[in-house]
């Protein structure tokens, strides 16, 4: 059983989402139900000075149209970023002001969802309307902690003017990034049903705790009196995890009207109810000695944030960690702007800063006159440079090493426009790729039979991820089961503490915790059976006793299979609570994930630094006469400790992969700068790739062990996968065309 | 063709939820104007038709509205939650079925319009002892998703995408799926897939 892990596994849902019988939370039909609806804000800033809802309340279908006015009350929460359960700290439809364009500012309950649907386009709106603005101004920039202070958001080390000067080649560049939208192909929704003072929640989730924890504060409501439910999700990105307006208005709705509600939020909607990538700039002002190696490094991202929240994604803690270089200077701003809330989306401090990183890196290897490989190796360190503690372990090099292989870099001539096919210029461009290695507590309940059988139960989510999958394996690797035989259960709040599903964190957090529970059970049953006067165990120190593989071994040879040993024992089942707690987890933060928040440690601890590294290689083909940009092959390899399992990581990978050539050449919310609106709000002009769009992408998945991260080695690779990926087209873009771009998504236009 | 009979409003009575009143028409252009309220009675009629399709092989008699999609017929009134809705608006292909053998948005056809239609949902894909069609296990052996979500969608395409004989070569196939977008960005595999059963049905 020891081949289930590390092997490529077949997904354990498979059947069930190729048969549709997979249940997404918009899926379930409550006797009853009703179908909701949203109007939303035309204008970004001001005051509603009327509604009229009397044509919506006329519509035949439409029952009631909720409105500041007239929404039952409840308890506002913070937002993510303030601390709370909360999407934002911003509550629309608390009253009449405005502070966003498609704010909502009205509910519309109907038999139909075309009711709905028709009654919130039948609401008229008057506004007294202020003069907003989108775009943040990075002149009026500052500096902010996530707790309000500036604890570690500036890094000084050495003394970068100095380590500038005395540069042979330097860099003063500077890139930005566009606001971007999670987009995951299922559409929001909620839906509640109340019955009495207990309330049942369907919706998609990363975190079914911090949505009850807030529901239940919300109302004043035990804990236990709400369920909170979501067994898929059909992709989430970061865009799933707090709770929403819609999600609140979706709950005082069903509560107002005395039925079922369920809210499908239209897939305009989805660019104003809930979060999305901000806006940023990157400066960075890089210096290096004729070898390449960095004298200098200087990085300030500017990110935007709205009005009532500081959205602080630290890219700047990431950057730091890569290159050695005695002089550093880094400082994380925020500006603000008239949006609702950002948030946390794929790679959320890694993308946009790792595109003007990875950039800039190439760009001085340029100026020096270095391999961009070789400019990587010669900065390479095994400590982190600022904070001074080794990694626990680094494979970046490695990473090179294999994907330069496999993609033929060799074969590249340094002049940029030097290699052609035909009519198309050709580019190789290379970029590092990086995950810090995030640490959550995490609770997990197994079930074991003597029949030879496994339940695993956690509050834990699979977005897409294969977390059904992986639990699955590590209880059969470690129980001795087949993996089919070990059923998981996910997805309710009820069931044991798991961490909020973001950061990367559920296979190694929340995985480590079946992993204990195994061993628990292990421990139990070997204190049953060596207490027993039979049986090949009978009369040893259960101290002595190990599991192995599914095996429990005595320290003379003895050896009984534990699915054996169990079935001999009196119960012939048995059950243990399993618990992951890193050393360098406080107290205060396993207090935070388990009431619903987001308590991690790490990626840097008192010993060690911890990340998940790769290096990926593009080959762009830019046409000499029209400009058309086409990525035919995307290579990355990569190290993160234990793959879990070799198909669903290789997916995860790759889909984080072709995130970047969506970043690089699709992605961006255009912005309707005078009304400051979302302009493409839907899924076929805000572009992302299509099938078309992607050619070979090859994923290379390195052994790393790493024994300090967790007990299985795990680091997260859900993110991974994009990070390098945008900087590694544009690198190959200039090597093509002699053009560097420093903006996203790079344009044909831009290459006129 | 029959008039339904609305049932009761359940809960509180709607008038108790008037908000400010007598404010009429929209000085900033929200998406209801009063043109619109104007035109609202003759569009929402409420008026049921039934319409009958054969739907996974099952003869199926339904009643719906004029305006619902197609869709929303499978979903909410069927309850064939298999098929998902990933935008409404024509542009992810999420749910995507098979129309007389022809694969369609069903977000963008009214339930109306498909009266006496031969429908294939996901749901109607495994033989009647539960194996699964070829394309179904040769999206999961490839692991052509994560999510799962534009799956079924898909799949449908990619059983049409073959009987249209655009699965020539991976080039084709790739053109001929882009109308389903996959956010998981699982489309080499799903390329795969698809290839996997072509040879299949080939060999």
């Amino acid at each position: 059983m020891a081949q289930t892990i590390n092997t490529a596994v077949t997904r354990t849902d498979a059947p069930r989402k190729v048969t549709g019988t997979a249940t997404y939370a918009a899926d379930v039909l409550p006797a009853g139900m009703l179908h909701g609806a949203l109007a939303t804000s035309s204008i970004a800033v001001g005051t509603l000075t009327s509604l009229d809802t009397s044509a919506a309340e006329a519509e035949p279908g439409v029952v009631a149209v909720l409105t500041h006015e007239t929404l039952p009350d409840y308890k506002t929460v913070k937002g993510f970023y303030a601390g709370g359960p909360g999407s934002a700290s911003f509550w629309p439809m608390e009253g009449p002001e405005i502070k966003y364009a498609g704010q909502p500012i009205a509910y519309v309950v109907a038999q139909t969802a075309a009711a709905a649907r028709r009654g919130a386009q039948l609401i008229s709106a008057e506004y007294e309307v202020g003069t907003p603005n989108i775009h943040m101004d990075p002149a009026d920039s500052f500096v902010i902690g996530a707790q309000g202070d500036n604890k570690g958001m500036v890094t000084t080390k050495g003394d970068i003017d100095a380590g500038l000067a005395e540069a042979a080649q330097t860099v003063d560049v500077e890139y930005t990034t566009p606001f971007q939208h999670h987009n995951p192909m299922e559409m929001f929704s909620a839906t509640a049903e109340w019955r009495g003072d207990r309330l049942t929640v369907w919706m998609p989730s990363q975190s079914v705790r911090t949505l009850r924890g807030g529901i239940a504060a919300a109302y004043d409501l035990p804990e236990t009196s709400v369920r909170v439910i979501s067994p898929f999700v059909g992709g989430a990105f970061g865009s799933k995890a707090g709770i929403t307006p819609y999600t609140m208005l979706t709950i005082a709705a069903a509560k107002a009207v005395g039925a079922p509600v369920r809210l499908i939020v239209t897939r305009p909607q989805m660019y104003t109810v809930a979060t999305f990538r901000p806006e940023s700039v990157q400066k960075f002002r890089l210096g290096a000695d004729a070898n390449g190696k960095l004298t200098a490094f200087e990085h300030i991202e500017i990110a935007q944030t709205s009005q009532f929240d500081a959205v602080v994604n630290p890219g700047t803690h990431i950057t730091r960690a890569m290159y050695a270089s005695p002089n550093i200077h880094t400082e994380q701003r925020l500006a603000r702007s008239d949006t609702n809330t950002g948030g946390f989306m794929r790679a959320p401090n890694e993308m946009q800063t790792f595109f003007g990183l990875e950039q800039a890196m190439d760009e001085l290897a340029h100026k020096v006159g270095v391999d961009p490989v070789e400019m990587r190796r010669v900065n390479d360190t095994d400590r982190h440079p600022v904070e001074d503690v080794p990694f626990s372990s680094r494979s970046l090099m490695e990473c090179y090493d294999s994907v330069s292989e496999g993609f033929g870099w060799q074969n590249r001539t340094p002049e940029p426009g030097s290699m052609t096919d035909g009519d198309w210029l050709v580019g190789y461009g290379c970029a590092t790729a990086t995950y810090p290695t995030n640490i959550l507590a995490s609770n997990a309940r197994v079930r074991m039979q003597g029949t030879g059988n496994a339940y695993i139960e956690l509050a834990a989510h699979d977005v897409g991820t294969g977390s059904y999958t992986i639990f699955a394996q590590i209880a059969a690797a470690r129980l001795g089961l087949p993996v089919g035989a070990c059923d998981v259960v996910m997805g309710e709040a009820d069931l044991p503490v798991a961490p909020l599903s973001g950061g990367s964190t559920t296979a190694a957090s929340a995985g480590s915790a079946v992993h204990d529970a195994c061993l628990r059970i292990a421990r139990m049953v070997a204190t049953e059976v060596t207490a027993r006067s039979e049986g090949p165990l009978a009369g040893l120190d259960p101290a002595q006793v190990t599991l192995d593989d599914g095996v429990l071994r005595g320290p003379g040879g003895q050896s009984q299979p534990l699915v054996e040993a169990l079935a001999a024992t009196a119960a012939g089942e048995v059950e243990a609570v399993g618990e992951f707690r890193h050393p360098a987890l406080t107290d205060q933060l396993i207090r935070a994930t388990f009431a619903g928040g987001y308590g991690t440690a790490g990626p840097v601890t008192p010993e060690f630094a911890m990340f998940a590294f790769g290096a990926e290689m593009a080959e762009v083909h830019v046409h000499r006469w029209t400009h058309e940009i086409r990525v035919p092959r995307l290579h990355g390899s990569f190290a993160a400790g234990t793959i879990l399992n070799r198909k669903t990581a290789h997916s995860q990978l790759m889909g984080g992969m072709v995130w970047g050539i969506g970043s690089a050449l699709h992605e961006i919310t255009e912005v309707d700068k005078p009304r400051a609106r979302f302009l493409n709000a839907n899924i076929a002009e805000y572009l992302i790739p299509v099938n078309a769009d992607v050619r070979e992408v090859r994923v290379e998945m390195l052994d790393e062990q790493d024994d300090y991260v967790n007990p299985l080695g795990v680091k997260g690779i859900g993110e991974l996968g994009i990070v390098g990926t945008a900087a590694a087209i544009a690198n190959a873009v200039h090597h093509a065309t002699g053009k560097r771009l420093r903006k996203l998504p790079i344009r044909m236009s831009d290459l006129v | 063709m029959t008039k339904s009979s609305k049932p009761p409003k359940p809960g509180l009575s709607r008038r108790s939820f008037l908000g400010s009143s007598g404010a009429v028409g929209a000085a900033m252009g929200l998406a209801g104007s009063k043109a619109q309220a104007q035109d609202a009675p003759e569009l929402a009629a409420q008026e049921q038709r039934h319409i009958s399709l054969t739907v996974n092989g099952q003869r199926r008699t339904l009643g719906v509205e004029p305006r619902t999609t197609l869709v929303e017929a499978l979903r909410d009134v069927l309850g064939l939650t298999g098929t998902k809705i990933g935008c409404n608006q024509g542009q992810c292909g999420a749910c995507t079925v098979l129309l007389d053998g022809r694969r369609i948005n069903s977000c963008l056809t009214l339930a109306v319009t498909a009266d006496g239609a031969d429908v294939v949902t996901v749901e109607g894909l495994a033989d009647p002892t539960g194996n699964l069609h070829p394309m179904q296990q040769a999206f999961a052996e490839n692991d052509a998703f994560q999510c799962g979500y534009c799956t079924p969608g898909q799949i449908l395409s990619a059983i049409a995408c073959i009987d249209e004989g655009h699965a020539g070569d991976a080039a084709e196939i790739r053109e001929y799926m882009s109308g389903n977008l996959c956010r998981c960005g699982a489309y080499p595999n799903i390329v795969a897939a698809v290839e996997a059963v072509r040879d299949g049905q080939e060999g």
